[in-house]
């Protein structure tokens, strides 16, 4: 018996533990926080037995240990899939929850309830990696819908501000529209072929149908708000920093290329997908590289480029490279992760403030942060030697010398440029020249908490690409050559990106500030996208809900064909046969005239 | 003693649903031999009786 | 069966000589053990029926509902207290008569082994709730919808009566466990067309079906919270367990008769909860989502697959738990701020977070959240419906979105926001209000982890 599964499992069982702590009084304690934090840390070395094990034996398992339900021919058994991704995933994911949990104990000392807000991330987590290690797509389905509620747990934190709880509602909703695909292509392999296991379907299906592809593409780009789907991204940033950092880094978002990842034996053969694929990439990475140039927020920047990151992913996944994509994920949780860190350290010290108009020459007061957000921005960017280039050159490399959608492929290496842009823009507008923030005593980074987790992100910015990249066995082939100007390609459009970002920076000091143009206000309105799908849809479908729905059918129609109509006819029919019509004047009278006559008679008689 | 006397007048209710529970049992029991009682009439459920075992459907 | 009906007939004298203080704790301490009895019925050893009796008979889909039935009356017992702490004593005594006899009837309804043992049993439901709901309601407005839930129901279910008269007279017996050998098929004729009308309408009011559900809202509102949880929980469900029982003889009528229904449920449902969205009213949006799920029950049902079946057995009972628990806890804020205006109890998760708690893990469960048995329930629904026509994927599809949104739109406008400055003086949560959720929330977290039992048949 080796120690491969019983470790992973062992991984996912010390994360329970600080869930079932919290039942006890341990939960009312400041130390539960600490105890969190351990756990995931001691989770992350206990992950890294299995993970060193692949490395070393390359060995896969697959584990299906307790039986459910069986439904006619479907069995369903809780079943653990230990692969290349699920393993090489969970150290990494470990390990930034680790530092954000660290760095969270920092930012968040002063909430009331912090101890929940552990337990959230916690729960997070362990949603994230039931998804990774999942093996059943109902499996799955539990990891995916948890961490959609988790993040809209997390999202909407500060529950008191309405717009918090508007970004955790987007959240939702978009991630719900990309649950449809999921539901449809469960149904699909359901009815189909009759199971839901992962290695079945991958059997079954050698002649990779479209309709479940289709959906799960559409589940992929709800949960990684691919273009259409993105503009729950940037809102989510109205969670507490921490939630964006572990949102964008290594769970939630990336869960949707994670999918798309697990299923590639489906997709590598079919040629449609893979084409629809790389367009949405293509449009999402530019689409938002272009929203991130002008967004003033620091927070929304990043976000913006996350989102242009996973474009990227998908891009690869398009271009049939899902291992790439995968080291794309695992590079980016690291520099990722980082950049939130730092912002959020930046805002912290600046008494809240996000508009990165109002920072300016944070380099003298925060070195460290502006060292690790400096390495953090070059490491994204895919400069030579740091994390990111790692990954993002060999997929550049991947894209130039593919035979696929040459458009697709130019508005990568655009936005590939772009991303150095914005990441200048960072820089400048946040680190450099004068402090434009108002004078402050709170500016402080000396805090264990806030140093420790950044500096081993930054360590993990600089040498996680190197490692992973050396030790990650490798599935595809990698090209071996290309003509040099193929290979300059990634370095000339970061550099190219650079060197517009200088030339524009000193314009926009030394000229004077023009009218923002239609290519600005494109920019800065996120491509009009909110504007038009925020109020337009919704105006017409809770117009239609309200008119159509409620007023017209419910409360009218179906009202007056039924019981009105019966109590109508009731009414006549009843006043038609009825006698006592209630005139009681005529009544009277006729009374009165049987009296008089009466007695008239009666005196006469005599 | 009177309080045990008190306890039970109070508490006297609580045997109600006890004993309809018992009376149900009872008489679903006797339901169900009844039905075996037909069952070991008919041809397709009847099994061998026993030596000096009575026939139950007389 | 007598087991469980005798026991809750013995509730009876037991509300009516117990010590006055004692009634509630009596009554609901008697009727939980009466429902731990129930989990006899688990225990299915023969796979198609187990028959007690020449009267009542359980099987695996009617031992489910059956077991909500006898859960759901301590749960109410203990919702009603507060709302009747002002009555006199003989009315809070009546009150709990009518609740045990309401428990005596349905069960009786769920295991009749007799159609028209069903059918006598399933009308006289009727009497207690509507006593209930007209005596106890809040509103001037309850007697329009005591008339509503009457007249609608009846005018349903007696076109059964004839057909049933009809059906014994040709088959000479309403047995349910012959009924689907002696069975004759039903072709397809006009006269059979009102056949089948005759059948269903009585149920498809009862789920209801999207046109025929004016009743339904109008008696949530009105009805005290007993009212809303029972109706909610099990009434709806009599609808549900009268289809899944008499398309076994509608045959091949249904195949040709379903159309026009799947069309109004699959489209009703979208109504009601796009409906849902513009409520202000909680209860009245707790209400709308409950036709909308029936909706679900009702296409799963007219579609007759065995793995529809089973979706529409797990939603019923999943819908049961959770539709009575939104109903609690819409009754639990009616009780602090005395409106159902949702906005009105904004942000009161800062004062009452353990009950925010169960509003969260309510809404969660309503949305049909992996692993509960809503999501069983409506994964197979939508597996079964898809694999019927793939087109429906899109309602469905859009439904599951609708319903999310609503969910957390109640979630959201209950619990989440800047407070108002009237609640600050609430009353702090009972702990009989937390057993109460907690019973609720419990059996659902529970029978995920073995959701066969409330599959129904599965063959």
């Amino acid at each position: 018996m080796n120690l491969f599964t019983s470790s992973t499992l062992l991984t996912l069982f010390m994360l329970t533990t600080p869930i079932v702590a919290s039942s006890t009084n341990f939960y009312k304690s400041n130390k539960y926080q600490h105890y969190v934090k351990n756990m995931t840390l001691l989770a992350f070395i206990t992950s890294l037995i299995p993970t060193t094990m692949f490395v070393h034996t390359n060995q896969e398992t697959l584990i299906s240990s307790w039986h459910w339900i069986t439904i006619h021919t479907l069995k369903l058994s809780l079943s653990f899939k230990m692969d290349y991704f699920s393993l090489m995933f969970m150290p990494v994911a470990l390990f930034i929850t680790w530092s954000i949990m660290e760095f969270s104990i920092w930012y968040m000392h002063s909430d009331p309830n912090i101890n929940q807000f552990f337990k959230y991330l916690l729960i997070f987590l362990i949603t994230m990696l039931i998804l990774t290690t999942a093996n059943n797509l109902f499996q799955l389905f539990i990891g995916w819908e948890g961490v959609g509620i988790m993040s809209f747990l997390l999202i909407g934190w500060w529950f008191g501000r309405s717009d918090a709880n508007t970004a955790a509602l987007q959240a939702i909703l978009y991630n719900r529209i990309g649950d449809i695909g999921f539901l449809l292509s469960m149904a699909w392999f359901l009815s189909n072929t009759n199971t839901w296991d992962l290695q079945q379907i991958f059997m079954l299906n050698q002649s990779s149908p479209n309709i479940p592809l289709m959906g799960l593409t559409l589940a992929a780009a709800g949960k990684s708000a691919q273009f259409g789907l993105h503009p729950w991204l940037p809102s989510a940033m109205e969670g507490p920093t921490p939630v964006s950092a572990l949102l964008h880094s290594s769970t939630m978002v990336v869960a949707g290329i994670f999918l798309l990842i697990r299923f590639y034996p489906l997709m590598e053969n079919n040629k449609p997908i893979q084409t629809m694929v790389l367009s949405l990439g293509a449009l999402t990475t530019l689409f938002t590289a272009i929203c991130a140039l002008t967004q003033n927020d620091i927070k929304k920047i990043i976000a913006f480029s996350t989102s242009s990151q996973l474009g990227l992913m998908m891009v690869t996944i398009g271009l049939n490279q899902p291992h790439l994509a995968f080291l794309h994920i695992c590079t980016h949780a690291f520099f990722k992760a980082m950049l939130f860190l730092c912002s959020g350290s930046i805002i912290h010290s600046l008494n809240n403030e996000q508009d990165i108009r109002k920072m300016g020459g944070l380099y003298k007061i925060l070195p460290f942060t502006t060292t690790a957000l400096i390495t953090g921005c070059l490491a994204l960017t895919g400069m030579p030697f740091l994390t990111g280039f790692y990954s993002k050159d060999l997929i550049i490399e991947a894209a130039t010398s593919s035979y696929t959608n040459a458009w697709a492929l130019l508005l990568t290496l655009i936005a590939t440029s772009l991303t150095a842009i914005y990441s200048t823009r960072i820089i400048f507008l946040t680190l450099l020249e004068q402090p434009r923030f108002p004078p402050l005593v709170s500016i402080n980074e000396t805090n264990p908490m806030l140093i420790n987790p950044i500096k081993r992100l930054l360590i993990g910015s600089i040498f996680a690409g190197f490692i992973l990249s050396n030790n990650m066995p490798p599935m595809t082939t990698p090209l071996m050559t290309m003509p040099l100007h193929l290979k300059l390609t990634a370095l000339t459009m970061t550099i190219l990106g650079f060197i517009l970002a200088f030339e524009i920076n000193s314009y926009s000091k030394t000229l004077k500030y023009p009218h923002p143009s239609n290519a600005t206000n494109f920019s800065t309105l996120l491509g009009y996208f909110p504007t038009i799908m925020h109020r337009l849809p919704p105006y017409l479908v809770l117009t239609m809900s309200q008119k159509l729905a409620t007023s017209l059918l419910d409360l009218t129609w179906m009202e007056v064909l039924l019981p009105k109509t019966t109590a109508h006819i009731q009414l006549k029919a009843s006043l038609l046969t009825s006698n006592q019509k209630g005139l009681i004047k005529l009544y009277f009278l006729s009374f009165l005239i049987t009296m008089t006559l009466t007695l008239v008679l009666f005196n006469y008689l005599e | 003693m009177m309080n045990l006397l008190q306890i039970v007048r109070d508490h006297w209710v609580h045997i109600l649903v006890p004993v309809g529970f018992v009376v149900g049992c009872y008489l679903d029991r006797k339901n169900d031999e009844k039905l075996i009682a037909f069952r070991n009439k008919s041809l397709l459920y009847k099994r061998e009786l026993r030596p000096s075992e009575e026939v139950t459907w007389k | 069966m007598l087991k469980f009906i005798i026991p809750t007939v013995m509730l009876m004298p037991l509300t009516w000589l117990s010590k006055n203080k004692f009634i509630w704790i009596n009554t609901t301490t008697h009727s939980l053990l009466i429902s731990f009895t129930s989990l006899l019925l688990l225990n299915q050893f023969n796979d198609s029926s187990l028959n007690y009796s020449l009267t009542f008979f359980s099987d695996s889909l009617s031992a489910p509902l059956l077991m909500l039935t006898m859960w759901l009356l301590p749960l109410t017992l203990m919702a009603s207290q507060s709302h009747l702490v002002k009555e006199p004593l003989t009315r809070k005594k009546l009150y709990i008569t009518m609740l045990i006899m309401l428990q005596i009837l349905l069960i009786m309804t769920f295991t009749a082994t007799e159609l028209i043992m069903f059918y006598i049993t399933f009308e006289s439901t009727l009497i207690p709730t509507l006593i209930i709901i007209t005596r106890w309601g809040n509103q001037p407005e309850r007697l329009n919808a005591g008339l509503y839930f009457l007249f609608y129901t009846l005018m349903g279910s007696l076109p059964l009566l004839v057909a049933l008269t009809y059906l014994q007279n040709t088959l000479g017996s309403l047995n349910f466990l012959l009924l689907q050998y002696w069975a004759q098929p039903l072709p397809i004729s006009w006269s059979n067309t009102l056949m089948w009308l005759a059948y269903m309408l009585a149920f498809l009011v009862k789920m209801p079906l999207y046109g025929l559900h004016l009743w339904l809202p109008k008696a949530h509102v009105e009805a005290p919270i007993a009212g809303s949880m029972v109706l909610a929980a099990v009434l709806l469900k009599l609808g549900g367990y009268g289809m899944l029982r008499i398309t076994s003889i509608l045959n091949p009528m249904t195949e040709h008769m379903a159309y026009p229904f799947l069309v109004l449920s699959l489209w009703g449902m979208i109504m009601t909860s796009s409906i849902c969205l513009r409520q202000t009213d909680l209860k009245s949006l707790i209400a709308y989502s409950s036709i909308s799920h029936m909706a679900l029950v009702i296409t799963a049902t007219l579609i007759q697959t065995p793995w529809s079946y089973m979706g529409a057995t797990a939603l019923m009972i999943a819908h049961g738990l959770t539709s009575s628990m939104l109903f609690c806890l819409a009754n639990s804020n009616y009780e602090r701020t005395h409106s159902r205006t949702m906005i009105l109890t904004r942000g009161l998760q800062i004062f009452l977070p353990l009950m925010a708690t169960w509003w969260l893990l309510a809404c969660l469960a309503n949305l049909a959240l992996p692993p509960t048995i809503n999501l069983i329930g409506e994964l197979l629904v939508i597996t079964s419906t898809f694999s019927w026509s793939n087109l429906t994927i899109i309602l469905m599809a859009t439904n599951i979105l609708i319903t999310a949104l609503y969910s957390l739109y109640m979630l959201i406008m209950t619990q989440r926001g800047k407070h108002t400055h009237h609640i600050n003086n609430l009353t702090p949560s009972f702990t009989r209000e937390h057993a109460l959720m907690a019973l609720h929330i419990i059996p659902l977290l529970l029978l995920s982890l073995n959701p066969k039992i409330i599959l129904g048949s599965l063959y």
